[in-house]
C-alpha cells in the first residue's frame, strides 16, 4: 500500500534509552499494519562499530534484499539495512559522477579518503543523501515510510546541519546540489518528523530538552519527544497514601518512588514541549508494549499527515 | 611500558598509588556520580584530588558548583570527619577551549593562531569532529598531570559511543590529519611537480581533478588554507599524542568501568573490555551501578503484611512486588554474565552498588556513595 511520497521517521536519543528499540518496533508494527517500511541503522559517521554488537543485527545491506516478514500484510514489505560507509559514500561519488568506475578509483585514494574524513559535514552529507535518495525512488520502488535509526542524539545535529554546512562551504557543484535536495527533505515537515527517545530519568530528560531546543534552532521540524520505560501505575492515589503511612511492602514503595520521580521528570518534559507520549517499561527485556507502540505509530504517523 | 597488576579485592586496593583514575562506561549509568564518589573518597582520606568531568547531570553539577559549562575549577568543601589535609576540585571540561588553548600554544605566530581560530573549518571541526572531546579530555588531562597540582586526577570521559572512538581518539585526530596526505591540498602543484613517475603524476592530477569536480573548488581552497594553518598544531599534537599514550599505560593510572545491569551493557561491556586490552589497556574494576535493592520484608508473607490492605491494594502490590523481582532476575542475569566473563588472574575487580533512592544532588550524596563504595569488596 503506497500512499504518496515517503514519509521519514527520524528516531534519535541519548544512548541507552532504547532509541534502537523503538525505532524497530515502530518500524514492525508501521509493516503489521500495511505499510511498506525500511528500517535504516545509521551510525556515527566518526566511529566504526559500536562496542562491535552491529554484527549481532540482522541486517539486510544492499539494494533490493527486502522480504516479508512476521505478522506483515500480506501485501507489506519490510527492509532492514545498516549503512555501510564505504557502500554508501561508492553510491553518492557514482550519482555525482554518473561513473561507477571513477568514483570505485576515486575512493580507493588515500588522499580522497583523507579529503572525505577531513571535510567537515562531507560524511554526514553523504548519511544523509543516502536517506534522500531512498526517499526519492519512484512510487513502484519505494516505501511509506522510512524509519532511520539515527546515531545517538551528540551526533544528531551535526549530521542534519550537513547540508547547511557544506552549502556553506561548497555552494557551487555537484556536491551542492545533493546537499539542497537533502536540505529541502529534512525542513519538509509533511515528510520528515525526527522522534527524540528519551527514558524518564534526568541525565536523559535534559538531553533530550537541548535536542528538541536544538533542532527547532536549526530549522528541522518540530520534534516529537517519547518517554520510552515509564513504570506503570498499579495503585490508587488513597492506596498509595495507605502504603506509605503503613510501609506493609518495601518494593511497592520503592517501586511508587520511582515512578513519582519519573512523573516528575516527564512533567518538566510536558511543560516545556506539551504532551509526550509514553511507553511502558515491560519489566522483561526485549518484551515489545505492543499496544502502546502501536499508538506511537498512530501519532506519528498523524503528525506527517 | 609493562604494567605490573595486583588483583584488588575492594576499590581502596584498587586505587592505592595510583595518580590517574578514568571512569570509562556508556551516558547514563551514573559514571560521573561514582568519579565524584571515588574523587570524595580519596580527599576524605587525605588526598589532594582533582576531578575532571564532561557532562554531569544538573543536579550533580549543582552538587559539585560546576552546572555551566564554563564554569571554574571548583573547591569542594569536605565534611568533618576527613582528613585535614585532603581536598577536593571539581573541573568542568570545556572541548573548545581546549582546543583553542592548544591552538594558541603551538601555532607559529599570534596572527597565525587568530587565523586558525576563525577559520569556518577549524569552527566546524573543534565543535563537531567525532572523537573532538574525547581527545580534548585528554589532552586536558595531560594539562592538569603537567601543573601537578593534585596527586590524584579523576577524570570522567565522555559517554563511550563505540570502544574504538574512546581510546583511538588521540591517534584518529592525527590519523585524519596526516600531512603526507593532506599537504597535497595545501599545494597540489608543488607536489604534481615533486611526483616522479609519469604514472604517479598522472595519478595524482586525476586524483586532484576529481576533487575539484566532486567538491567545487571554494571547497578544496578551504581545505588548503586549513591545512596550511593547522600543520604546525599538528607537530605539537603529535607529542602529546604519545605522552597521553604513556601515560594512559602508566601503571600508576586505573580504569575504572561503570555498567548498568542490563544484560545487553553487559555483552558491550565485555566487548569493551577485550577491545581496550587489545590496544594494551586494562580495565581494573567494574562497577556494577544501580542494583535494585533486596526487599529485606520479603522474609514476612505477603498475606501477613497486607492483612489490612484493601482488596484492591492487596492486588495492586502483589504485581508490583512479582515486577520487582522480574527487575532482580534480570539484574542478576546480566551480573552473572559478567562475573563469569571476568575470571582469571588479570579480571578486574567486579564490585555492586544498589540504587539511591534519589538522584545525587548534593555533597551528602556523594559522601553517602563514596562510603558505600569503600565498604564493597
Amino acid at each position: 500500500m503506497r500512499t504518496g511520497p515517503a514519509r521519514i521517521l527520524f528516531v534519535s536519543g541519548k544512548g541507552g534509552t532504547g532509541k534502537s528499540f523503538v525505532a524497530e518496533a515502530l518500524a514492525r508494527s508501521a509493516v503489521s499494519h500495511g505499510l511498506d517500511v525500511a528500517l535504516l541503522r545509521v551510525r556515527a559517521a566518526a566511529g566504526a562499530d559500536e562496542h562491535g554488537s552491529q554484527a549481532a543485527e540482522p541486517a539486510t545491506t544492499g539494494s533490493g534484499s527486502s522480504h516479508r516478514r512476521g505478522r506483515a500484510a500480506p501485501s507489506a514489505t519490510f527492509k532492514e539495512t545498516v549503512l555501510d560507509e564505504r557502500a554508501t559514500l561508492e553510491k553518492f561519488l557514482t550519482r555525482v559522477l554518473r561513473l561507477g568506475f571513477v568514483a570505485r578509483r576515486l575512493l580507493d585514494s588515500r588522499t580522497f579518503s583523507a579529503i572525505a574524513a577531513a571535510t567537515p559535514g562531507l560524511r554526514d552529507l553523504v548519511t544523509l543523501s543516502a536517506i534522500t535518495a531512498l526517499a526519492s525512488h519512484g512510487r513502484r520502488r519505494g516505501f511509506d515510510l522510512i524509519v532511520v535509526d539515527a546515531p545517538a542524539s551528540g551526533h544528531t545535529i551535526p549530521l542534519l546541519t550537513a547540508p547547511a554546512l557544506v552549502l556553506d562551504i561548497a555552494p557551487l557543484g555537484p556536491v551542492a546540489q545533493e546537499a539542497r535536495a537533502a536540505r529541502a527533505l529534512i525542513a519538509n515537515e509533511s515528510r520528515f518528523l525526527p522522534l527524540i527517545v528519551t527514558t524518564p530519568e534526568e541525565l536523559a530528560v535534559t538531553e533530550a530538552l537541548s535536542l528538541y531546543d536544538d533542532l527547532l534552532g536549526a530549522g528541522i521540524p518540530a520534534p516529537r519527544i517519547v518517554v520510552n520505560g515509564l513504570w506503570p501505575g498499579h495503585l490508587r492515589p488513597e492506596h498509595v497514601e495507605w502504603l506509605l503511612t503503613t510501609g506493609a511492602s518495601i518494593d511497592a514503595l520503592l517501586y511508587e518512588k520511582r515512578r513519582r520521580r519519573q512523573l516528575e521528570l516527564v512533567a518538566v518534559l510536558e511543560h516545556r514541549v506539551g504532551r509526550c507520549p509514553t511507553l511502558p517499561f515491560t519489566f522483561r527485556e526485549d518484551e515489545v508494549p505492543e499496544a502502546a507502540i502501536a499508538a506511537l505509530l498512530d501519532t506519528v504517523l498523524g503528525a506527517l499527515r | 611500558m609493562k604494567r605490573t597488576r595486583k588483583a584488588g579485592t575492594s576499590i581502596a586496593d584498587v586505587l592505592e598509588g595510583k595518580h590517574l583514575v578514568v571512569l570509562v562506561g556508556e551516558g547514563g549509568v551514573g559514571k560521573t556520580s561514582t568519579a565524584a564518589a571515588v574523587a570524595f573518597g580519596q580527599a576524605c582520606a587525605g588526598r589532594n584530588v582533582a576531578v575532571l568531568t564532561v557532562d554531569p547531570a544538573p543536579r550533580l553539577g549543582d552538587a559539585l558548583g560546576i552546572r555551566d559549562i564554563d564554569a571554574a575549577p571548583r573547591v569542594v568543601a569536605l565534611p568533618g570527619g576527613c582528613a585535614a589535609n585532603g581536598s577536593l576540585v571539581a573541573m568542568r571540561l570545556d572541548s573548545k577551549r581546549t582546543f583553542d588553548r592548544m591552538v594558541e600554544r603551538y601555532a607559529q605566530s599570534r596572527e597565525a593562531a587568530e587565523a586558525l581560530l576563525h577559520h569556518p573549518i577549524y569552527e566546524a571541526v573543534s565543535g563537531s569532529l567525532g572523537g573532538t572531546e574525547h581527545y580534548m579530555a585528554f589532552q586536558r588531562l595531560s594539562e592538569l598531570v603537567e601543573s601537578a597540582d593534585h596527586d590524584l586526577l579523576v577524570i570522567d570521559t565522555p559517554p563511550a559511543v563505540n570502544a574504538s572512538e574512546l581510546l583511538a581518539a588521540p591517534a584518529r585526530l592525527t590519523g585524519l590529519f596526516d600531512t603526507g596526505a593532506l599537504s597535497i591540498l595545501a599545494e597540489p602543484a608543488r607536489l604534481i611537480a615533486r611526483a616522479t613517475g609519469t604514472l604517479a603524476r598522472a595519478s595524482l592530477s586525476f586524483v586532484l581533478a576529481l576533487v575539484e569536480r566532486v567538491a567545487g573548488t571554494s571547497l578544496k581552497t578551504g581545505v588548503g588554507d586549513f591545512v596550511r594553518l593547522f600543520a604546525d598544531i599538528l607537530a605539537g599534537l603529535e607529542d602529546r599524542t604519545r605522552a597521553i599514550n604513556e601515560l594512559l599505560r602508566s601503571p600508576r593510572t586505573a580504569f575504572v568501568m561503570v555498567v548498568r545491569p542490563r544484560s545487553t551493557d553487559v555483552a558491550r561491556a565485555i566487548a569493551f573490555h577485550k577491545t581496550l586490552a587489545a590496544i594494551g589497556l586494562h580495565i581494573d574494576a567494574i562497577i556494577v551501578n544501580r542494583l535494585t535493592p533486596p526487599g529485606i520484608d520479603r522474609v514476612r508473607s505477603r498475606a501477613e503484611r497486607l492483612a489490612d490492605a484493601p482488596a484492591q491494594a492487596r492486588a495492586a502490590i502483589a504485581v508490583m512486588e512479582r515486577e520487582m523481582d522480574s527487575l532482580r532476575r534480570i539484574e542478576s542475569n546480566a551480573l552473572c554474565a559478567l562475573r563469569e566473563a571476568m575470571t582469571g588472574e588479570d579480571a578486574p575487580l567486579v564490585i555492586t552498588l544498589n540504587s539511591l533512592d534519589v538522584d545525587v544532588a548534593t555533597v551528602d550524596d556523594i559522601a553517602t556513595l563514596a562510603r558505600e563504595l569503600l565498604a564493597k569488596r
